[in-house]
């Protein structure tokens, strides 16, 4: 079991363009209406960056720039966790296209935007964090095995760390191999249970395990439970829901041939 | 860090398939590099092909996983026992207790890549690309892992690291965690990166590839020759009796990881992702720089990489430790050369081996470091033979390797491997 506390929260969600927003919506305070997802371009980025991101990079930034303004988290001093299903499938047909055609016309910039690290080496640029980074994918069960990597990372190097999990609509003929409906990206920042490594109070606690044979997590509303199967990030969404209701429960989450549980409990400003 | 053991590992490279013909190459310093021959590509340059990968064919269960970068992956797993001491591990932990950690840039794309080249001259429709395109099992870099977890049957966790060219040195840091805390008892660690369209084209148009054969160090290098290969390792913690193998047990000492926060594609001008990477593998290990015998350079062979690493490692290391590049034996693995290079560090702990600096004429005057040259290297070797306690501050000695690995993205990782536990015997830098 592993005990972590998270502090801040983003989310780029379609028709949640915010965590403020989808606190109130996931837990009943707010109706929520589908809508095509909306993000705010990143700040962070000078213009001639900002210029060469690609979608997929700008999706993962823009979770990342809603995290720090409301954070006050020093970024220079936590690690880094980013994790796609499919990375960027849109620098992948662009770069394919260019070699189906007379001279494989392959543009530089696209190459080097192309490696599944790419929203990480923006981010490390705009933030001047020389702290480690990791950049991982575990298909559809992303999710569950980037809050393990980030339990892992956080324990054994009691520090800090960021994740974010991202994942755009591919475009054809990839989508219709891959069918995402929805661009989706949120940021978690997670830090040790019981060390105040971050100058912020906690939202919750999670304490984190491996485990087998449980029913997975899903969402009891309707339009949720369509969100949560419309693209492999969106299954961060019992979590959320808990952490929003402010519910302690227990997540089930596939994570390949294991499951993970995460028990969310503590939460700030609620008597136990 | 608790240092954990390489117990059983493989290689298959353009040197060689396989751990014995790896170490012939090493020895009798034999290029796996060639003239550009892979498929249509026009571009004049040398690659590091491994033989017959297209005609490996992976068993029926696992069809769906078949191609080019898993079929090296099974090559390589056939090999050197690697498959027999698994399920050794098997039986002493559980299936679920091993945890896979692979490293890929491009895992197999290749076959997406070939598949968009016939929608363009064949068919209006999408209904063969659909047919021919297998997501899950070929394209997604998971497919991997997944391909190796399904191979053994094993049920512990599974992860893909993708840092572009650090990315199978950094398994290593994140299995050594995993096994810290308890999430499993052993892993197996290791990249496959097979040549594919997108990074030949993709480093050509960045200028970064060399016509010629790959010269790293060289005054006159001009960049990089591509190359593919699989590494595995199984990585355990030291058991509590020594073994009676009579090759010596290699551990992993220590793992250090950073970020350039600079540019995408350009290192740190002076090197500072670098030398945090160095410091903090340094530190971990509980070693100090002087104790490190040779350094395994990431030395692709690119005017500023190799530029960059002179002055990182002058700044971390004395002046005199030797070091050099193996990439003129396998070309750029990619995502596969940090494990690559793990095996090549263990292989010249195990055989007293400092690889000289393949196919470089002339040492690029302004570097600093040692860069060992082949003529050097015989002088070296010649006076092997005389292998006993006495000779332990000898420059033949070799125990302690760091190598590292620097990726696009500004990500950097550095591991240290050594054949000794005990830092008070460690060599002091007595070189005379």
């Amino acid at each position: 079991m592993i005990h972590l506390s998270i502090n801040a929260i983003a989310m780029v969600a379609p028709g949640m363009p915010n965590w403020a927003q989808a606190q109130q919506m996931l837990s009943g305070k707010q109706s929520y209406h589908h809508a095509p997802t909306t993000k705010k371009l990143t700040t962070f980025l000078p213009a001639n960056e900002a210029r060469r991101c690609s979608r997929t990079i700008s999706l993962a930034l823009s979770s990342i720039t809603q995290l720090l303004e409301n954070s006050n988290v020093n970024e220079q001093e936590i690690r880094y966790i980013f994790s796609s299903c499919n990375g960027d499938l849109s620098i992948f047909h662009h770069i394919s296209t260019a070699l189906s055609q007379t001279g494989r016309p392959v543009s530089p910039t696209k190459f080097h935007n192309s490696v599944h690290n790419a929203p990480a080496g923006y981010c490390a640029i705009a933030l001047g964090a020389q702290t480690p980074s990791t950049s991982i994918t575990a298909y559809q069960d992303s999710v569950a095995n980037a809050l393990l990597e980030a339990a892992v990372q956080v324990a054994s190097q009691k520090q800090a760390c960021l994740l974010t999990g991202y994942d755009e609509i591919p475009p054809e003929p990839l989508l219709s191999l891959f069918p995402i409906a929805d661009d989706f990206a949120y940021s978690l920042l997670i830090s040790p249970a019981h060390k105040a490594h971050v100058q912020e109070p906690a939202l919750c606690r999670l304490s984190i395990a491996i485990t087998q044979g449980q029913k997975t997590s899903t969402m009891d509303k309707q339009a949720f439970e369509k969100l949560r199967t419309a693209n492999p990030q969106a299954k961060i969404l019992p979590l959320l829901e808990a952490i929003a209701k402010q519910e302690e429960k227990t997540i089930i989450l596939n994570d390949n041939q294991q499951q993970i549980a995460i028990h969310v409990s503590e939460f700030l400003g609620k008597n136990p | 860090m608790q240092a954990l053991v390489l117990s059983s590992f493989t290689l298959t490279t353009a040197a060689g398939c396989g751990n014995a013909e790896n170490i012939a190459s090493l020895r009798h310093r034999k290029t796996g590099l060639r003239p550009n021959n892979f498929l249509d590509i026009e571009l004049e340059t040398w690659i590091g092909r491994v033989a017959d990968v297209e005609q490996c064919s992976l068993p029926n269960t696992l069809k769906n996983y078949q191609c080019r970068n898993n079929q090296l992956a099974y090559m390589a797993l056939q090999n050197d026992n690697f498959s027999i001491q698994v399920e050794q591990a098997k039986k002493k932990y559980n299936p679920s207790r091993i945890g896979v950690f692979m490293g890929t840039s491009t895992s197999g794309i290749l076959s997406t890549e070939l598949a968009y080249q016939k929608i363009n001259t064949t068919i209006e429709n999408n209904v063969n690309f659909q047919k021919s395109v297998f997501f899950k099992e070929q394209h997604n870099s998971f497919a991997l892992a997944d391909f190796v977890q399904q191979y053994f049957q094993l049920t512990g966790p599974a992860q893909v690291i993708s840092t572009a060219c650090s990315s199978s040195a950094k398994v290593f840091a994140s299995a050594s965690q995993y096994i810290k805390l308890g999430l499993c008892d052993a892993a197996i660690v290791g990249g496959v990166d097979s040549l594919c369209l997108t990074t030949l084209y993709g480093f050509n148009s960045l200028e970064l590839v060399a016509k010629d054969i790959c010269r790293p160090a060289d005054q006159n290098r001009q960049g990089l020759s591509i190359g593919e290969a699989a590494a595995f390792v199984l990585l355990e913690k030291p058991p509590a009796e020594t073994s009676s193998n009579s090759e010596r047990t290699i551990y992993l000492r220590g793992y250090g990881e950073s970020s350039d926060a600079y540019h995408m594609s350009t290192p740190h001008p002076e090197g500072l992702g670098a030398i945090k990477a160095m410091q903090c593998a340094l530190s971990q290990a509980q070693l100090k720089s002087e104790q490190v015998d040779y350094i395994n350079l990431h030395g692709t062979a690119t005017a500023i990489n190799d530029q960059v690493e002179d002055i990182a490692i002058q700044k971390v290391f004395p002046q005199h430790t030797p070091c050099s590049s193996t990439k003129g034996w396998t070309g750029h693995t990619l995502g596969a050369a940090g494990a690559v290079e793990a095996i090549y560090s263990a292989f010249c702990i195990q055989n007293t081996i400092y690889p000289p600096s393949l196919n470089t004429q002339h040492i690029d005057r302004q570097f600093s470091s040692h860069i060992i040259l082949a003529d050097e290297q015989t002088s070296i070797l010649s006076n092997q033979g005389s292998h006993n306690s006495n000779t332990k501050t000898s420059t033949k000695e070799l125990h302690t390797i760091a190598s590292n690995s620097f990726g696009f993205g500004g990500n950097n990782c550095c591991l240290i491997f050594s054949d000794s536990l005990d830092n008070s015997k460690q060599h002091s830098g007595d070189r005379t």
